[in-house]
């Protein structure tokens, strides 16, 4: 089982990053489970949301401590609560411009860390900063498509975004594939 | 037929809801259950049903448009959470003592005070002796099942029926769900006949009786309770030729040669299995007993696979003054000595396998406590 903690605040899509990683696991014929944990809803307020993917019928209901993956949409999170638990062997995706290395280390995270300025491609192809789909993106490449295979995530984001227009499919294709092919280990 | 979609707890329930299409819903949103009535407002709006959807004031009032319309003839659906259930109190009782055929999806949340979005039992627990039937689902995908069998049953014995799934565990957590077509949903509950209508027949609902005549028509409520636990079984079968899931009052998870068996009900069986799927491998004998049916209650049959087993009752609610209502119930139907009460998971608290683990654990070495509150802090 993979498990990915994704790390957003409230209106930042983190939500919905987990329900496309989700469905487009189940699409492979994996057994998903993709929850948020909530406080009482307000946008800017800090949310978690929780991924699990397997070959096998997933039973486990509680959240994630272990995770495997780290999925970080707001830097400014970062902090000694997040990488508790967490060992060496897995990985951070952070949607950053700076090479947050040093602050990981300082909190005792000796794992791989991957960048991506997942806000500036966002705004770029989208012209929005909503930099959720890119770092999904990322997020594939970074894990070399052990989570989800690209391919599937295009295909869902045709099938989800469908009603809203071919522009709008065009620049999140895009936006997802930039972060795939410019993700840098730090 | 069936199809696998990517469906939420709440998704699965609105899902369902869009294929029976029922005549009348009425329904006054709330978290966190809202997301049902939100799908199918969408689905109203978008001609995918075409049910009269009765937009009130408050839960009290929800519920009575459906009881109204229920006697009118019409098939009718609903859904609430905490607080909407208990200011449903009332009419609830009304609704089963009338032998309303209705189908609700509770989504359970704890009940205030303090104010709390989060799960826990207390709000389907305190109606538990309100005369309407009450399924358990442990995930989305029983949340589906569920809904089919008690449409079928609700019509059949006349009373009412609540799906009960855990709030925000469920509800709002994203899987794969087996789905029907929508023409094999409709084939397989029919065509709603009710027995009479206000709107047909020369009747009146909702009669004075006295203490002349109360206590027969009272009794004839304790009948239909008994009723439902025989149709509620070949209903269970028929669903299942439909969609392959456990059938039965209860789900027996390794439990026929356990020394040590967890009872509990909705999502954290799951962690439960978790567990003992890890014990397992390390030879130690742990099973699990999930309740599906809480009302009316399996008493004979939990008795009897229960017998002389260490029992360990997980209540996700209490009763304050008192043991825990499943507790109560496991040990009145099994008359045992080794039984024990955990209540955990109150307002949302979290439930890890670690804590489960460690229950099983002090159980096997005999050092378990009669009652333990597990997860909070002292």
């Amino acid at each position: 089982m993979i498990e990915i903690r994704i790390h957003g605040r409230g209106g930042q899509g983190g939500k919905t990053a987990g329900q496309l990683i989700a469905e487009a696991a189940l699409s492979e014929k994996k057994y998903v489970h993709a929850f948020p944990e909530y406080g009482p809803e307000r946008t800017g307020a800090p949310v978690k949301t929780y991924v699990k993917i397997s070959d096998k019928e997933i039973l486990n209901h509680s959240g994630i401590k272990h995770a495997e993956i780290v999925l970080v949409i707001d830097e400014s999170l970062i902090d000694e609560d997040i990488v508790e638990n967490i060992a060496s062997t897995c990985i951070f995706v952070i949607n950053t411009k700076k090479d947050l290395t040093q602050k990981l280390r300082k909190f005792g995270f000796n794992g791989h860390i991957y960048c991506i300025d997942a806000t500036q491609i966002a705004l770029h192809e989208l012209g929005k900063n909503i930099p959720n789909i890119a770092l999904v993106g990322g997020l594939i490449k970074a894990s070399k498509e052990k989570v989800i295979k690209l391919k599937s995530l295009n295909n869902k984001i045709k099938k989800i975004l469908e009603k809203k227009g071919k522009g709008i499919v065009n620049a999140n294709l895009k936006a997802a594939k930039r972060a795939y092919d410019e993700i840098k280990k730090c | 037929m069936k199809k696998i979609k990517a469906l939420t707890g709440n998704g699965a329930a609105s899902e369902i809801m869009r294929q029976v299409n029922p005549d009348v819903v009425a329904a006054y949103p709330i978290t966190p259950s809202t997301q049902i009535m939100e799908d199918f407002s969408q689905y109203l709006a978008d001609g995918k049903v075409d049910t009269e959807l009765i937009r009130v004031e408050s839960e009290h009032s929800a519920i009575s448009a459906c009881v109204g319309a229920s006697h009118a003839g019409a098939r009718v659906m609903t859904a609430t959470s905490s607080a909407g259930l208990a200011f449903m109190w009332e009419v609830l009782g009304v609704a089963a003592g009338l032998r309303t055929p209705m189908v609700m999806n509770v989504v359970n949340r704890t009940l205030s005070s303090p104010i709390n979005i989060h799960c826990d039992h207390s709000d389907s627990m305190g109606a538990r002796d309100l005369g309407w039937i009450q399924i358990y689902s442990e995930n989305a995908n029983e949340v589906y099942i569920n809904n089919l069998i008690a449409i079928k049953l609700a019509e059949k014995i006349n009373l009412p029926v609540m799906i009960c799934q855990d709030g925000f565990i469920t509800s709002h957590c994203v899987e794969g769900v087996d789905i029907l077509e929508d023409k094999d949903v409709k084939k397989f509950i029919g065509e709603f006949k009710p027995k009479y209508s206000l709107l047909k027949d020369n009747i009146a609902i909702g009669n004075l009786a006295l203490p002349d005549y109360f206590y027969e028509i009272k009794m004839q409520n304790v009948i239909a309770m008994e009723k439902a636990k025989k149709e509620f079984l070949r209903i269970d079968k028929e669903v299942n030729k439909l969609l392959k899931h456990e059938t039965g009052y209860f789900e027996e998870y390794k439990l026929k040669d356990a020394k040590v068996v967890i009872v509990a009900l909705s999502s954290t069986c799951g962690t439960v299995k978790s567990v003992i799927n890890e014990l397992r491998k390390k030879g130690k004998k742990v099973g699990l007993l999930k309740l599906r049916l809480f009302r009316p209650f399996p008493k004979e049959e939990l008795k009897r696979v229960l017998g002389n087993k260490k029992i360990i009752v997980m209540d996700r609610s209490v009763s304050l003054g008192s043991d825990a209502p499943l507790y109560i119930e496991i040990k009145n139907a099994t008359e045992s000595k080794d039984i024990y009460s955990i209540i955990y998971g109150l307002g949302g608290r979290n439930i890890y396998e670690k804590e489960i683990k460690y229950i099983f654990e002090r159980a096997l070495n005999n050092k378990l406590k009669k009652l333990e509150y597990v997860g909070v802090r002292k």
